[in-house]
């Protein structure tokens, strides 16, 4: 790992974004109502640069992947908003030029490693297919490079591997094909959508580790799209937290994880487990994410927040900057750091 | 096992180490195939009446149109005439072997054709759900909503008897059944993870169409088409002993049952027999369409 001042920048995300997402809304509307999926959303990407986007289920942050990728399935749609890959808004491209984006410039990793790969042919078969079209080798090279970038991905048994169909690998190794897959685009950005949430945790580990290896090699910018909160201490540079369709805190990984802002952000951190700390009973999050239907008039996670006042119910908070480089949701925050600072401290 | 023979593939450090070969994946199919024994037997059958029919001219004993009026219904294993002789004096086994020349035209070339139709059809129809497809589908689906043997009934009536016109009301009979199988295979497919991650790295419609659909849907129609080719078998046979298929003379089994008809009680193989003949074939086609199952969808298959 370099860590060059330039770099560090880099991390920080003060460079020139590879991605460029403002205000992105994306609704499904459905015959009875409509869900604000990605309700009004802002995130910069830098080159080289992971940034987790975390979340319960519904917050919205798997709907802002396929956002940025325009695969939204129906009756989901873009509504408005601004996604800029290097300086080209993606919303303004027709299908055809959105098709030459997908693979060189953006790619995705999804949670089901082995849905994601075709039962019908072999490893083998499918991962030189993708370098051979994505790189227009011959059917020769491409499969040189296919095992290639097998190797990079560190699958073991690489022949059984390529031999194999997909339900006779395991998950992890099916996840590793499909990292592997991702690299031979050689995209800009990477998207990964719950990369290990399947995986069991050595597996997870591992599969962590590779993904970082590769995304390091190459410099991609990666949205790391997750809810556990382990992944984002590994992984992330910067951490955008959702919920209910929104970006309720954002900042640096290592600030946002030792001080959280948000009240939701620290209910989420008091609900996981910390290595080498005394056992004590796991707070969780009382209630449930709001209703897409029936949003609450004010803040979204007012309803089960510990701290509201009336002011809450009433008015909804902007993303305000509380610190250098930092943002969150909150009316109780920004104006009085301070006292934000105290009321972290879990009582 | 299996381990083992991982261990005996990977050592030896060949220039292709890892691709799989042709013959590796066709050793497996065949493998997977032969699993099932029934589906070996039903290939077996199959051939076998294949190579009757081809050989048919040569091998068969005696005329399969012209009998001798001396030799008029003889029963079984006499003077020569193995399974006996017809109301016409012909020899019976001879006209088994004829007939099996239509049974498999009649199975196998109408399948063919609706294959290579409906194809096109189901794919169009499934990826783009748009007007184009609904039309496609809807017209398909009047004659769905017909029964199949009243629905040939009707075509055949309207365009005459004869071979060429049987074949013809089967090809109709099926396309819309075969259709709608790569319709909805199609549509379901277009939905699966994996062609959502061929879009992702860039696939184009017609790449994902091509490489990712098309293969898993040919999969299942040839399957579909193998079993169906016993159900027209049957049906073509049905055209014939109602009159209105391939015409007499010509050694036909559906004419053939309906020639032994009026003497069923006293000669009952002249009917019986080549009524066992379209079980056997019909079942066969049967038993092979299972077995390509297996071999279609490698998760199926017990390695």
């Amino acid at each position: 790992m370099a860590s060059s001042v330039g770099n560090e920048e880099e991390k920080n995300g003060t460079a020139e974004p590879v991605l460029r997402v403002r205000g992105l809304t994306t609704h499904f509307e459905l015959s009875s109502h409509t869900v604000r999926a990605v309700d009004g959303i802002d995130l910069d990407v830098a080159r080289g640069q992971t940034v987790c986007l975390v979340g319960e289920s519904g917050s919205g942050k798997s709907a802002t992947g396929l956002s940025i990728l325009r695969l939204v399935p129906s009756p989901g749609r873009i509504v408005s908003g601004e996604i800029s890959l290097n300086g080209v808004n993606l919303l303004d491209l027709d299908a055809k030029e959105m098709e030459r984006v997908r693979g060189p410039e953006v790619t995705m990793v999804f949670q089901h490693p082995r849905a994601a790969l075709d039962p019908y042919f072999r490893i083998g078969d499918q991962v030189t297919e993708t370098a051979a079209i994505q790189m227009g080798l011959s059917r020769r090279q491409a499969h040189e490079t296919a095992r290639e970038h097998l190797a990079a991905v560190h699958v073991s048994q690489i022949d059984r591997i390529t031999r194999a169909y997909p339900h006779q690998l395991s998950g992890g190794e099916c996840q590793r094909v499909m990292i592997a897959m991702a690299l031979l685009c050689r995209p800009k950005l990477l998207i990964a959508d719950e990369p290990t949430s399947a995986l069991d945790a050595k597996v997870q580990s591992d599969l962590l580790d590779v993904l970082r290896e590769v995304t390091e090699e190459y410099e991609m910018a990666v949205i790391l799209i997750t809810h556990d909160i382990g992944v984002v201490e590994r992984m992330a540079d910067r951490v955008a937290v959702m919920y209910a369709g929104r970006i309720v805190e954002e900042g640096a990984a290592r600030d946002v994880l030792s001080s959280p802002q948000h009240p939701y952000t620290l209910g989420l951190m008091n609900s996981v487990p910390k290595v080498g700390q005394r056992s004590r009973r796991l707070q969780q999050l009382d209630g449930q994410p709001p209703d897409p239907a029936a949003m609450p008039p004010g803040c979204r996670f007012a309803p089960r927040c510990a701290e509201r006042v009336p002011h809450c119910s009433e008015v909804e908070p902007e993303l305000r900057p509380v610190a250098p480089g930092r943002f969150a949701r909150c009316h109780l925050r920004g104006d009085a750091p301070m006292a934000a600072e105290e009321r972290a401290v879990p009582g | 096992m299996k381990r083992a023979r991982t261990l005996v593939t990977d050592s030896p450090p060949r220039a292709h180490a890892g691709e799989p070969s042709w013959r590796d994946s066709a050793g497996q199919a065949w493998r997977a195939y032969a699993s099932d024994r029934l589906a070996v037997a039903g290939l077996v059958i199959a051939v076998l009446v294949g190579l009757i029919a081809i050989f048919a001219p040569w091998i068969s004993p005696y005329s399969p149109t012209a009998g001798v009026g001396a030799d008029r219904l003889l029963p079984p294993l006499v003077d020569g005439h193995i399974l006996g002789t017809d109301g016409q004096g012909r020899d019976i086994l001879t006209r088994l072997m004829w007939g099996a020349r239509m049974s498999l035209l009649i199975g196998i070339v109408p399948t063919v054709l609706a294959f290579f139709i409906s194809v096109p059809l189901g794919v169009i129809a499934g990826y783009h759900l748009g007007w184009v497809g609904e039309g496609i589908m809807r017209l398909l689906d009047v004659f769905l909503a017909f029964p199949m043997v009243l629905l040939g009934l009707a075509i055949v009536s309207v365009l005459g008897d004869g071979m060429i016109n049987v074949m013809l009301a089967i090809v109709i009979i099926e396309l819309p059944f075969m259709a709608r199988l790569v319709y909805t295979e199609t549509s379901l497919m277009r939905q699966k993870p994996f062609v959502t991650a061929a879009r992702v790295s860039g696939s184009t419609t017609l790449q994902i169409m091509a490489r990712e659909v098309l293969p898993n849907v040919l999969g299942s129609l040839v399957v579909y088409s193998t079993t169906i080719v016993g159900a027209m078998i049957v049906i073509g046979a049905g055209f014939s002993f109602l009159g209105i298929g391939i015409q007499p003379p010509t050694a036909d089994w559906g004419i053939m049952t309906a020639d032994g008809a009026p003497v069923l009680d006293s000669l009952p193989h002249i009917s019986l027999l080549p009524g066992v003949a379209i079980i056997i074939v019909a079942l066969a086609f049967a038993w092979i369409g299972d077995g390509l199952r297996l071999v279609v969808d490698p998760r199926k298959r017990v390695v």
